[in-house]
């Protein structure tokens, strides 16, 4: 896989590659501050952010393989690691990223043993709506866990509507 | 195939957690365009 893929660089807090097209993306990986404060596993949540020069991008299979590559080793670092990300709709595109991400992970969960918890929030207030995902391995010991403080989120949320 | 559970919620305004999220990715995009600019950007010579 090596010449399908583009090589990483780390650099300062961030992670970057640049295609053949000399897009450039920068990959954030962050302790998240977010969603889950006070919980045993809270150590493990790490927010993910990508930032690239060009609103079009052309097809390209090895930013795929480059992104999975990049989050295989991020959950062979260690298994308990929860990755949780918001696709960004500053730019009315949250809806493109989500689908795409949703076909990543489609394409690639049964053989690297994830599972993925989805929250689709709409906002009335400003007609927005925010597509929220964690990532985690199957046998993460602290999935129950997780899984029903995602959906406590979720139900309060409701409630605080009423 | 392995399908992933999505939660839908509509709220009338926005969560604090998520309006600190909305700033700190600005704050991220902006950061980026201004090292970009800066990588970019011709070096003085003497």
């Amino acid at each position: 896989m090596q010449s399908k893929k583009y090589q990483i660089i780390t650099l300062e807090g961030k992670y970057r590659f640049i295609t053949d097209n000399n897009v450039i993306y920068d990959i954030l990986l962050s302790k998240s501050p977010t969603l889950i404060n006070d919980k045993q596993y809270t150590d493990f949540i790490y927010e993910i952010s990508f930032y690239c020069n060009q609103f079009k991008i052309l097809p390209d299979y090895k930013i795929k393989n480059t992104i999975i590559s990049f989050l295989q080793d991020f959950f062979m670092e260690n298994t308990n690691n929860i990755l949780f990300y918001i696709c960004d709709s500053s730019d009315g595109r949250h809806l493109y990223r989500n689908k795409l991400f949703e076909k990543w992970f489609n394409a690639y969960a049964e053989t690297h043993n994830i599972e993925k918890l989805n929250a689709l929030i709409c906002v009335d207030e400003f007609e927005i709506e925010y597509y929220i995902s964690t990532i985690i391995k199957r046998h993460n010991p602290f999935k129950n866990q997780l899984k029903q403080d995602f959906v406590e989120i979720i139900e309060t949320l409701e409630s605080e509507k009423k | 195939m392995i399908q992933s559970t999505t939660y839908t919620v509509r709220i009338k305004s926005t969560p604090k957690w998520i309006a600190d999220w909305a700033e700190r990715k600005a704050k991220q995009k902006e950061q980026f365009k201004k090292e970009l600019q800066e990588e970019c950007s011709p070096k003085n010579t003497k």
